[in-house]
């Protein structure tokens, strides 16, 4: 027998960049017998991105282990994602990773476009005095990268990440997944449960299975440039359309934390994308800018330039077997509009539920459909908007340029074609045809407020000691019965129910007074919980653990929420098809 | 019903107006002209077609 031991890559000096620091982590083989690592994964994540490191912290949050293996030895470098959304953010907090991540980004409200030298827009992010969180926070994704690196490195015991590993070969069996695993030309096997694809846009686990991304790759190019300049200007979206300084491009900023500043601008058709990523090229696009913006004077350095074109492709199916795809692996979104990391955290945020519930055999496999039903749904819907957006920042064609130069040229005097400028940036997804909402006969009384399918609003609310308390901070990780304004009764019967409930349900009730009650958390003494959520009292909203809505009722039925929990969770038994019978593709 | 007339509308008009525009290929002339006969058919008075015309009438900085 040839047992191998842990070998070691060695440690080189880290790279610092703009005050960010590139720690480069070891390389290491796991203890090998035969060429197979000896020890059986419950998940094995294919990876090691934002949206893989998310993925492992969020099944974390169910004790479930999970080993992330990343080609790569380093957080990413170049310019990748900026723009985080308040989405995302709520996220973090559920992952308890919140923190860095708000003393580091920069939170922005609004943006401001321009035509030539004439300002044509000012739009606002959809932001007010309900809100904890900004609507947007940019931040590199090197930072977000090693904040979730730093937060896994507190949960040991449930994740490894294997740096400087990248996945060969994938095969499926109907009992779990085989990997051919490679670190420093050392090619082993190992098995796994269940494999979450994350290993970015040009998938080799996508690959491996013989599945194809469809969708729409679009002509035009864009250079992504990274600076380094203090401009000592506030955090917002900017965009120039055909700028004096850079006649016939489109150009957008955006600032980023440590003095750098993003720029993106379309190439000219015809222009060489390799060529124009050169310093000769893309400094004096960037002097000429600064140059119009009265900004020539600040000294600034070139950090990063790199070329990229939007696609909107995505598979069919984003589960296949015991494989689950998220983020770039699963599907690929424009940039305008910041909706592919920011949807990429939403991916595994939606799945890690369902895949714990499934691990702990209280949910049968059936749930995870419901990931690719809501998250392909998501994507379509995330197309929508960032190809309208795309094809304004980029005509595809004659009649789009027309048309987008004649509204630009009205604009500054016209108001009611502005809209037609407005980026579209991210929002939440309103999942309205999931299988696992349950529509009440109550439904229909409720005039607005969060209907089955969508995220809960964010609303402050006051605690027993009259802090403010989020909403959304209150949630754990399991279902929640939100309750609003029942009697003491009522909640004696909620808690006893929830007790008895096939799966863990927690309670949260809200009083519409003030209350010292040991009982009652919340009291929403400003009445904005019952007017946003058009809740009357003894209003029930049975929440998943993803944070988004799944019934809500007039008044407490504990048949009716058993019923509406048994379809959220999979366990009503309609289309069940249990472990024994995964559909396994190739 | 009639449809309202809101930003998502104004969206969806836009996108068929650039579809229809780049199907006229070479002819584009000749369709924007026929849609503005269509279109003033369709205003309440010829004031508001005047208007019209004069908003759009382009400055020398936008040619
Ligand atoms: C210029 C630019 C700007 C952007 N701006 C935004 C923005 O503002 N907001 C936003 O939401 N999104 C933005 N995006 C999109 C965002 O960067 C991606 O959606 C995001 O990186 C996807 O994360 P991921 O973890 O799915 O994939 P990736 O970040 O690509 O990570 C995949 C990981 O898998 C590893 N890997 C690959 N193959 C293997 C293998 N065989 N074995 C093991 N590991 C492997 C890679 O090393 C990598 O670490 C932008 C993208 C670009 C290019």
């Amino acid at each position: 027998m040839d047992a191998v031991t842990p070998e070691t890559m060695q440690e080189t000096k880290p790279e610092i960049m703009q005050g960010f620091v590139f720690h480069e982590h070891p390389a290491v083989v796991p203890p090998l017998v035969d060429g197979r690592e000896t020890k059986r994964h419950k998940v094995m994540i294919a990876g090691g991105g934002p949206v893989g490191l998310a993925a492992a912290l969020a099944l974390a949050k169910y004790g479930i282990p999970s080993v992330v293996i990343e080609a790569d030895t380093t957080v990413c470098k170049g310019s990748r994602a900026t723009c985080l959304s308040r989405r995302t953010f709520e996220i973090f907090d559920r992952l308890g990773v919140l923190d860095p991540f708000l003393e580091k980004g920069l939170g922005w409200t609004s943006g401001r476009s321009f035509h030539r030298g004439e300002e044509i827009l000012r739009f606002d992010m959809p932001h007010n005095s309900d809100q904890r969180l900004w609507p947007m926070t940019n931040l590199q994704q090197y930072y977000v990268e090693q904040f979730l690196v730093d937060a896994i490195d507190r949960h040991r015991d449930l994740i490894e990440v294997r740096w400087g590993a990248s996945v060969e070969s994938v095969t499926q069996h109907q009992d779990g997944v085989r990997l051919t695993l490679q670190t420093n030309g050392t090619s082993y096997a190992a098995e796994c449960d269940w494999l979450i694809a994350s290993d970015g846009a040009r998938s080799k686990v996508r690959q491996e299975l013989g599945l194809r991304l469809n969708g729409t790759a679009y002509e035009g190019r864009y250079i992504i440039v990274d600076v380094g300049v203090d401009l000592g200007w506030p955090t917002g979206r900017l965009a120039w359309f055909d700028p004096p300084s850079n006649p016939g491009r489109t150009m957008l900023m955006h600032r980023q934390p440590d003095n750098v500043w993003r720029l993106d601008y379309q190439l000219h058709p015809g222009e060489d994308a390799e060529a124009m990523t050169k310093p000769e090229q893309v400094i004096p696009v960037v002097k000429a800018h600064f140059k119009m913006l009265g900004v020539d004077d600040k000294p600034w350095h070139l950090i990063w330039s790199s070329t990229y074109r939007a696609s909107a492709l995505s598979l069919d199916e984003y589960v296949h077997g015991r494989v689950m795809f998220a983020g770039d692996a699963a599907h690929l979104v424009p940039i305008f509009g910041v909706r592919g990391l920011n949807s990429g955290f939403d991916d595994v945020f939606n799945l890690a539920w369902k895949l714990a519930g499934v691990i702990e055999g209280t949910s049968p496999t059936s749930l995870l459909d419901s990931y690719s039903h809501e998250r392909h749904f998501a994507w379509r819907t995330n197309i929508m908007h960032a190809m309208k957006s795309t094809e304004f920042m980029a005509p595809p064609s004659s009649g789009f340029r027309l048309m987008r130069d004649a509204v630009l040229s009205l604009a500054g005097k016209h108001p009611k074609l502005r809209s037609l400028i407005n980026p579209r940036q991210t929002s939440v997804i309103h999942y309205a045809d999931s299988p696992l909402n349950t529509y009440s006969a109550d439904e229909a009384s409720f005039a607005r407020g969060p209907a089955p399918g969508e995220a809960l609003p964010e609303i402050k609310l006051i605690d027993r000691d009259g802090n403010e308390a989020c909403i959304t901070a209150q949630l754990l990780d399991g279902f929640t019965l939100l309750s609003f304004g029942v009697d003491g009764k009522t909640q004696g019967a909620m808690a006893a129910w929830a007790a008895t409930a096939v799966i863990p349900v927690a309670t949260i009730a809200v009083r519409a007074t003030a209350t010292t009650d040991s009982k009652t958390a919340l009291s929403d003494p400003s009445g904005r919980f019952a007017e946003v959520y058009d809740a009357a009292p003894q209003a029930i909203f049975l929440v998943r653990p993803d944070g988004h809505v799944c019934a809500r009722w007039r008044s407490f039925d504990a048949d009716a929420v058993a019923a509406a929990l048994a379809k959220a969770s999979g366990a009503d038994g309609s289309k069940q098809s249990r472990a024994g019978t995964i559909k396994v593709a190739s | 019903m009639r449809e309202q007339w809101t930003d998502a509308a104004r969206d969806e008009i836009y996108t068929e107006l650039c579809g229809a525009l780049s199907d006229a290929g070479d002819r584009s002339e000749l369709f924007l002209s026929r849609l503005c006969l269509l279109l003033i058919e369709e205003l309440g008075s010829p004031q508001q077609v005047r208007q019209a015309l004069a908003n759009a009438v382009l400055e020398a900085a936008q040619a």
